[in-house]
């Protein structure tokens, strides 16, 4: 991803590859299937008998039906590259804003007032200290969250990718009582000693220790550019510090929580909300891109259903023969079913499956590289679009399933009497 | 083999077909016995009922009147099902296109193995039947790489492959130029006198001529036998 002026462009080469990633495979796969055809062969003459003859027909018409499968792989492989990409933009970009608030909504509460009662299961208090620093050897400026590790995990925000260690445990490590004077604290984006010594300005510093017990990538209500240190609230009781400002963390609808604040009589105002930390128009060329991919593999998706109403009627005076041979030679009707349904599948939805599998690795290669907004944490989330890709699936499976009843129906509709009477 | 104990035999068999002209009697009293080991030909001008004979032979079929017995098994008294399974089992037909006695996408091979699954026998007759064909070096062939008389030929091996009780064939010789024609007889006649029994419909004179019983319909009768 590169950044404009004013609009942030897709990465070409970051698009492509994907792409270009998904071709290759395809054609790769396809030539692998095509090679497995004569073993295939060989291993199923003993097999049942509708697999006896789908592999056949598959192996005897290779080039139709490796074409079907590549067709097919390859709408499958955009649509859900493009859907699962488009799901994980969405969703870094969410992430990175609530990251930056902290939650789904989060206000600055005025002096000496409280989370009401009705959002106290859903929300948390913060005591944000802005100016301060950390002296590592040279000093550096820090913003300090006091938070309450026994609410914390309520309202806040959190991703695994955040951190190695769990929300649950880094809260742990915090809400333990300070050692000989030093004050757990959770680091993100400084290189600190596990021990360093915090000021705090306010009418003069205020100073403390604190004993670095986790660092993380990212945590909730961090800001972008500045080292951040997260304490237990608690832990500076004894500090004599000046009243910091306090934010109330609030999880669900902002509307409804903004509601209920006013509703408690809560004088608050809010300053930063998510829709307003990114700029969703910067990113339309990015979700337009991904949604014209998510068209062409719908587009490719429609014209692969053509092709197997071309690749059926193709072939139905061999499916008519075939049926009268089933008469004639005393194969059931059910085995001819069997063998049409097979080969159906193993072109639509071994290629459905192969062109998802390759397109949902071709997002993990790429969306790595898909950053919305590179400074602000976390780094780029894989969302796969697992309903898209079932959903998908299954339709392949429903598919063929469909065209083999109607290329059935429309060979009964066919009469193979008079094709028999034609031929005897 | 004694006439009195025929592979297949027809009794007072009469097949009507609805036209919009009216009903056509294709078949009227037919009375036939087709001994075991034996190439029966039953001969005849178009129209004269050919095809629905072998069509009610193979039980594909069922006849307005009379019965078709099948080593004494009444076919028109039988179920689909059973009828099926009979006809896996105990006959092979050949049709007169050689295009529609195999299908497409199977190897010459391969055709007489699935023929052999079907009837639930060893496909290790197979290459003795190749041979018989004179075909051992087309094995790995499709359909659209033989010729016509060739296609016949491995038809025929598909149809034979388990010993079935009948073989049918329908104007085997109609599409095929006279040299491929005369290999073919030859091929059904090595079948025969392998212990086949075959009933042609043909009025190939070539096929007539190495018939060992002659049925000759007209208009729906019989008029020699």
């Amino acid at each position: 991803m590169s950044q404009g002026a004013d609009v942030t462009r897709v990465d070409v080469l970051g698009l492509l590859f994907p792409l270009l990633f998904l071709v290759a495979a395809v054609a790769v796969a396809m030539r692998l299937l095509a090679a497995a055809l004569g073993p295939l062969r060989t291993a199923s003459r003993t097999w049942p008998t509708a697999l006896y003859l789908a592999i056949r027909r598959v192996a005897r018409y290779r080039v139709a039906v490796i074409g079907l499968v590549a067709a097919a792989a390859i709408a499958a492989g955009v649509l859900g590259y493009a859907v699962t990409l488009n799901r994980s933009l969405d969703a870094t970009l969410d992430a990175k804003a609530k990251t930056f608030i902290g939650s789904d909504t989060a206000v600055r509460l005025s002096p000496d007032q409280r989370i009401p009662p009705e959002l106290s299961a859903r929300a948390t208090e913060v005591a944000v200290y802005q100016r301060a620093w950390v002296d590592a050897g040279r000093r550096e400026d820090v913003i300090v969250h006091g938070i309450d590790p026994s609410t914390f995990e309520r309202a806040a925000f959190w991703d695994s990718s955040f951190s190695d260690a769990s929300l649950d445990e880094l809260l742990d490590r915090l809400a333990a009582p300070p050692r000989d004077g030093r004050v757990p604290a959770v680091v993100v984006g400084a290189d600190l000693p596990t021990t360093a010594e915090v000021g705090i300005i306010a009418a003069g510093t205020r100073r403390f220790t604190i004993d670095r017990v986790a660092d993380a990538q990212a945590f909730p209500g961090m800001k972008r550019g500045n080292p951040t240190l997260y304490v237990a609230a608690s832990a500076l009781d004894d500090l004599d510090l000046p009243r910091p400002v306090t934010e109330a963390w609030i999880r669900g609808d902002r509307g409804d929580s903004l509601a209920a604040l006013a509703a408690a009589g809560t004088e608050f105002r809010e300053g930063r909300r998510v829709d307003e930390v990114v700029d969703q128009a910067s990113f339309l060329t990015v979700s337009w891109t991904f949604g014209f991919m998510q068209s062409l593999g719908i587009a490719a998706g429609v014209l692969v259903l053509g092709g197997i109403a071309v690749y059926l009627d193709a072939r139905r005076r061999g499916r008519l023969l075939g049926y009268a041979f089933a008469r004639r030679m005393g194969l059931s009707p059910r085995v001819h079913r069997r063998a049409l349904l097979l080969e159906l599948t193993a072109s639509v939805v071994v290629g459905c499956w192969l062109g998802l599998g390759i397109g949902l690795g071709g997002a993990r290669l790429a969306y790595g590289r898909i950053d919305p907004v590179p400074g602000f944490q976390p780094d780029p989330l894989l969302r796969p679009a697992v309903a898209v890709v079932v959903g998908l699936a299954t339709t392949a499976l429903v598919v063929a399933g469909l065209a083999a009843v109607l290329a059935r129906r429309r060979t009964d509709r066919d009469d193979p009497v008079e094709v028999l009477r034609a031929g005897i | 083999m004694p006439a009195s104990d025929p592979a297949a035999r027809c009794r007072q068999l009469a097949v009507d077909y609805d036209t919009a002209a009216g009903a056509v009697h294709a078949l009227r009293d037919v009375d036939a016995a087709f001994d075991r080991g034996r190439l029966s030909v039953v001969a005849g001008p178009s129209g004269s009922g050919k095809s629905s004979l072998l069509r009610v032979l193979a039980g594909l079929q069922r006849p307005r009147a009379g019965a078709v017995e099948l080593d004494g098994t009444d076919l028109t008294r039988l179920r689909s099902g059973r009828l099926r399974r009979l006809r896996r089992r105990a006959m092979g037909i050949v049709l007169h296109d050689p295009a529609d006695n195999l299908l497409e996408y199977l190897r010459a091979g391969e055709q007489i193995t699935l023929a052999a699954c079907l009837r639930g026998v060893g496909a290790g007759e197979a290459p003795a039947l190749l041979d018989a064909v004179g075909l051992t070096d087309r094995v790995g062939s499709y359909p659209d790489e033989l010729s016509g008389g060739e296609q016949q030929r491995v038809a025929f091996a598909a149809a034979a492959i388990g010993r079935p009780a009948l073989l049918l064939a329908d104007e085997p010789t109609a599409e095929l130029d006279a040299d491929a024609g005369a290999d073919l007889v030859e091929t059904m006649r090595r079948l025969v006198d392998g212990g086949a029994t075959l009933v042609v419909a043909s009025h190939d004179d070539a096929v007539i001529a190495a018939g060992d019983h002659l049925v000759r319909l007209r208009d729906g009768r019989v008029v020699a036998a």
